[in-house]
């Protein structure tokens, strides 16, 4: 299969659900900024050690489910081809959720504001997490922008949600990241 | 979508194999009980060390899977298919893709060249999209039309495209001289549809540049076979 096809050469691209839009609409920006959030996460997982197996898992689960909502941002609401797409549920920010528990209770109490730094998997934990508001951010203009007075459907919301709590999942990723090196967060001295 | 590791694989046995036009086979496989697609959908044949896709032109509840087959100079399925006996076992994988009916919200156009008509052959079979349906088939030379009945017996409308020039024009109904972007730009009534285009990556790109053109409003969905 040819990577290039040559149909998005002059500045529009298919929707999944076969409009042709153009590659600045609102729906572009959020897929591309979620597929943005999805590479560095990648980076996050290659900068982890070798001996962190299930974590790494976890994140490379939450990789596929980035994919998944991408596929929904992809494609315009009630369209047919919805039926290729797996449903988005609350589950997934209910799975981040205990996730963020559980990393976070071996954790000191945050006392202090905290840099975005320490040891590169948590500088990138932190990096993702930035993407992930602007992700979120870019979601919410779709949802404003497609959805008008009938409101965001529930796809949409579940994602939303899912984004939100991904963005506490990087937080306390990037922390646990610093603390199973041994280093600690790199506390504000301002 | 499918991750990887959920396709479904099958093992199917070679039942028939004959030409339907010069240089296109047609191909009928056991079909495994377990196997289910929509119309449009190809599976991958996993050859001894290279895959290839097809795209079935049966229905999902015939007896054989069916594909047709472009022979091309040099490759390497084309060879592996013409030496191949009857009773052959092909391992499987799929169905894949999203190529399939989108429903009826905008008049379809069908666009194929050569055996990029095989997923409209699998639409005409199972009667999805046809009452509204126009197919424009885009070969070389008018010996090339394969499934024509099965077109004009099912389709709204059906207009082969025929880049090279023929004798006896009047043996070809309704044929266009020229391609199918010739007929796209010059005949159809400027409006809303749904594209479905399928074939080669330089039809899909040519044509795509048009309908963003000509259709700007219209939905555009493409199965490239390169
Ligand atoms: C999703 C999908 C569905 C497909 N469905 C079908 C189908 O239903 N029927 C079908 O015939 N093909 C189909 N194809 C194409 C098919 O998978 C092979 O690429 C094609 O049959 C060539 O395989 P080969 O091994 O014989 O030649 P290869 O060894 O792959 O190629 C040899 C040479 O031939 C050229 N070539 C390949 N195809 C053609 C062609 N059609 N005309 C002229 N030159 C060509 C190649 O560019 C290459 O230079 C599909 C492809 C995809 C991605």
């Amino acid at each position: 299969m040819k990577i290039y096809t040559g149909t998005g050469d002059r500045g529009k691209t298919s929707l999944f659900s076969g409009e042709r839009i153009s590659k600045s609409s609102p729906r572009l920006e959020a897929y591309g900024d979620l597929d943005e959030l999805n590479s560095v996460i990648g980076a996050v997982v290659a900068a982890m050690d070798e001996d962190q197996p299930a974590l790494k898992g976890e994140i490379m689960a939450i990789q596929a489910l980035l994919l998944e909502a991408g596929a929904w941002l992809a494609t315009t609401p009630g369209a047919a081809s919805t039926r290729f797409l797996k449903p988005f549920t609350k589950d997934p920010a209910e799975m981040l959720e205990i996730a963020i528990d559980r990393m976070n209770a071996p954790l000191p109490e945050l006392k202090h504001f905290i840099l975005p730094g320490g040891h590169l998997s948590a500088s990138l934990a932190h990096m993702a997490r930035t993407v992930c508001r602007r992700t979120e951010r870019r979601v919410i203009e779709l949802a404003e922008h497609e959805d008008g007075d009938s409101g965001p459907t529930d796809t949409l919301t579940h994602i939303l949600v899912f984004l939100n709590r991904l963005s506490d999942y990087l937080f306390v990723l990037a922390r646990y990241c610093n603390h199973i090196q041994g280093q600690g967060d790199v506390p504000w001295q301002g | 979508m499918a991750r990887v590791s959920d396709t479904p694989r099958f093992t199917a046995s070679l039942v028939d194999r004959h030409w339907l036009a010069p240089g296109i086979l047609e191909l009928r496989l056991t079909r495994p009980v377990e196997i289910d697609f929509i119309p449009g959908q190809f599976m991958r044949f996993a050859m001894d060390g290279y895959e290839r896709d097809y795209t079935m032109v049966s229905t999902p509840d015939a007896e054989t899977i069916d594909f047709c087959v472009a022979v091309v100079d040099g490759g390497r399925f084309s060879r592996d298919i013409l030496r191949a006996d009857i009773g052959k076992r092909f391992q499987l994988t799929g169905p894949h893709g999203h190529f399939v009916f989108q429903g009826p919200a905008n008049p379809a156009v069908f666009v194929a060249t050569g055996t990029g008509v095989a997923p409209f052959v699998a639409f005409c079979r199972s009667g999805v999209g046809v009452d509204a349906g126009l197919l424009l088939h885009g070969v070389d030379t008018p010996d090339r039309l394969i499934y024509r009945e099965i077109f004009q017996s099912t389709l709204r409308d059906y207009i082969p495209c025929i880049s090279r020039p023929f004798e006896n024009r009047d043996s070809v109904e309704r044929a266009y001289s020229g391609r199918v972007t010739g007929y796209l730009k010059q005949q159809l009534t400027p409006g809303t549809y749904d594209f479905y285009l399928c074939g080669r990556g330089t039809m899909i790109r040519d044509v795509t540049e048009l309908i963003d053109d000509h259709f700007s409003d219209s939905r555009l969905f493409i199965e490239s076979y390169d």
